[in-house]
């Protein structure tokens, strides 16, 4: 063991560094969580434009403003940059900012780590959304990049790939860091079964990221494989099976739409016992309903893949566990709707949003458990009741989620309270918005309209109208949330008190934290041991 | 944590700082084995389906996971070792094989706090200044300011 004599004295006092240089050599969570914050809103916005020019496009029948093969690199980029470049970013950038200082720890586990999984992100982003200029444009095959029509697309699919593995990397990189932060670095006294909801749902969140990650890992550099090597892993003609990629790509995507949720189930469990003034109801059960929920999603893969043809049996298997995923998500809508039972409730910005997030998610839940139904699906699939389906599901579920969250920890990391009158106006202006947007479309799935085109018969035409003026008035109701962040953080509005929220500080430790929270250490004057409190 | 040491003579004492770590090797282990099945489970039952390919982005998943863990726990497993002698405090900083040392005569020994916030505890004396403590709580700050004063009879600056 070498020795040294440490000839320095003390290091100079050091806040964030100025310039550039703090956003790109930082290894503070709460910088890298505005990062990630940050990210995801720019690329809300970029999906989002697509998402718009989508619905223009379908605004009447007929073509309009793109061509159809710009029409379907539209869909298929609008999904990417939402769920890897948007969704997933919003909640590490939670992650971050709340984990840490949720379960009394100074940091990250693994700070830079945490600047490398950050980083990646905005170059994948950019080479996503530059091979819109490649030859023969984006891949248009819809996000699920199936065989053997993805195997046709031009240049972009090489690129295309290996976005998706920066994406990957990134998620696996946080997923680490936060797996190995919550089990080495909880406070003495931070018992597993003491921490807060929304590190357990990031805690099994991460567990499944890191299960299914190298999945579509796999799966997609065997497309690469078999587009440039000559192998046969999809290609029937070379004794390959096209339908195992979509085994594969939904082991992955389905854990996905869990691991999208699960973080918003985590939010809408601190926000909903803060503004009813209650303890969360039934939280030991919360936590096994969460866990069971992140099993179950591990197992019912196929059941995006009814009218492919399997057997009777693996039909029957894959509609039964399905239905099953209803009992623990019934535990949890049971225990937010006890928990604001008798409560006082009070309904700031952050609990309209997690009463949107209650009654999007279900309306979407309940359209899922249609859907579970192998003999129903067979006219689901492919139309448009299913893309409202998993817009309620993932917007309404993971969107909302991150709103409520937003709202409701903004003041405990600018110091300030936002505008609550804008916030209302935000939360209204979005959800009719997005009311109007897709609930049409389960009525236009009904009636026959499939999904992924361009051009439509004339009966769809006034609910396709309804659904884009929703669309717009949902687009632009954004605008609003980042003119309230702005403000927020240019110190414009009221200083927030530490507790922020009446009685907040009984509700976690994050709450006995100055606002905003100091820079480096996060537990000035706090006792953890005595702030952890058996729920 | 802070553990405190006295000598036999009871000549000097002996102050030991760590960080907290809530994982121990064996748990670490166990994580490790449990996530490592799971992933092999998937790994192998797709490759039984032809796609092998899923093996080699697992097995690396899986020894970065391993690798972020070692870190961690080495990192945690640092230690500062205050001793308090007749003339002097030493403070040994163990970290990754390595200690760095310093040594501040007792009698001029001075304990202050960070003035641009940050909650950092320093001593030192004739104006060279050294953090200790860095990986505490403030609640343990406190308490290792307090032990300071009453063990070697250091004053607030």
């Amino acid at each position: 063991m070498a020795t040294v004599a440490d000839t320095h004295g003390v290091e100079h006092e050091h806040g964030p560094a100025k310039g550039i240089m703090r956003w790109i050599t930082t290894t503070n969570h709460k910088d890298i969580g505005t990062l990630y914050l940050c990210f995801a809103m720019a690329m809300f916005l970029v999906g989002g434009a697509m998402a718009l020019i989508i619905r223009a496009e379908l605004y009447q029948p007929g073509l309009q403003l793109v061509d159809p093969h710009f029409f379907n690199q539209m869909t298929t980029l609008h999904a990417l940059i939402m769920v890897f470049g948007a969704v997933m970013p919003a909640f590490a950038g939670f992650a971050n900012w709340m984990i840490p200082p949720m379960i009394g720890a100074p940091d990250m586990a693994l700070p830079r780590l945490n600047n490398w999984s950050f980083w990646v992100l905005p170059f994948a982003a950019t080479l996503l959304v530059i091979t819109l200029f490649l030859e023969g444009g984006a891949v248009a095959s819809g996000w699920t990049l199936y065989p053997p029509l993805v195997l046709q697309m031009g240049d972009s699919l090489p690129f295309t790939i290996f976005t998706v593995h920066l994406l990957g990397l990134s998620s696996i990189m946080a997923s680490i860091n936060i797996i190995v932060t919550i089990f080495n670095l909880r406070a003495p006294g931070m018992t597993m079964m003491k921490m807060p909801m929304f590190v357990w749902t990031w805690l099994i969140t991460a567990f499944l990221l890191i299960l299914v990650m190298p999945v579509l890992a796999g799966a997609v550099t065997m497309l690469l494989t078999d587009k440039f090597f000559d192998t046969s892993f999809f290609n029937a003609a070379g004794g390959g099976d096209p339908v195992l990629f979509q085994h594969l790509f939904w082991f992955f995507g389905h854990p996905e739409v869990y691991i999208i949720v699960l973080p918003a189930f985590g939010i809408i469990s601190h926000v909903i016992p803060v503004f009813s003034r209650k303890p969360l109801f039934g939280k030991n059960s919360m936590v096994f309903a969460t866990a069971v929920i992140g099993i179950l999603s591990m197992i019912v893969w196929a059941h995006h893949q009814y009218t492919v043809g399997m057997p009777v049996p693996a039909e029957l298997y894959f509609m039964y566990a399905t239905m099953l995923i209803a009992v623990p998500t019934g535990v949890k809508v049971f225990n937010w709707l006890a928990t604001m039972w008798k409560g006082s409730l009070t309904f700031e910005t952050p609990m309209l949003h997690a009463m949107g997030f209650l009654v999007l998610f279900v309306f979407g839940g309940f359209t899922g458990i249609m859907m579970s139904q192998a003999p129903a699906d067979l006219y689901y699939h492919d139309n448009y009741f299913i893309v409202a389906h998993f817009h309620y599901t993932l917007v309404g579920g993971g969107v909302w989620g991150i709103f409520a969250g937003f709202f409701f920890w903004l003041p405990k990391w600018t110091g300030r309270m936002y505008d609550e009158r804008l916030g209302k106006l935000h939360f209204w202006l979005s959800f009719l918005g997005f009311n109007l947007l897709f609930m049409p479309q389960h009525f236009l799935g009904l009636a026959g309209m499939p999904r992924r085109i361009p051009d439509y018969a004339v009966q769809f035409t006034e609910f396709n109208q309804m659904s884009t003026v929703g669309a717009f008035i949902f687009g632009f109701a954004q605008l609003l949330l980042i003119y309230i962040a702005y403000k927020a953080i240019k110190g414009e509005g009221e200083k927030a008190t530490d507790e922020v929220w009446e009685g907040a500080k009984s509700h976690g430790l994050e709450w006995s934290l100055s606002s905003p929270m100091p820079y480096h250490h996060s537990f000035e004057g706090v006792d953890i041991s005595k702030a952890i409190k058996d729920e | 944590m802070i553990l405190k040491q006295m000598s036999v003579d009871a000549d000097s004492c002996r102050l030991i700082v760590r960080p907290n770590s809530s994982l121990s090797c064996h748990q670490a282990k166990m994580l490790v084995g449990v996530l490592g099945l799971m992933m092999a489970t998937v790994g192998i039952g797709f490759a039984a389906m032809g796609a092998w390919l899923i093996l080699p982005f697992s097995g690396g998943e899986l020894l970065l996971l391993v690798v972020a863990l070692r870190y961690s726990m080495r990192k945690t497993a640092a230690r500062e070792v205050i001793t308090i002698a007749a003339d002097t405090i030493r403070i040994e900083h163990h970290s990754g094989g390595t200690i760095r040392s310093v040594e501040v005569p007792r009698y001029w020994a001075r304990i202050d706090w960070s003035p641009k916030g940050g909650g950092r505890l320093l001593i030192g004396s004739h104006g060279k200044w050294f953090e200790i403590g860095a990986f505490l709580g403030e609640e343990e700050k406190q308490r290792l300011a307090k032990a300071l004063k009453q063990e070697a009879g250091v004053t607030d600056l």
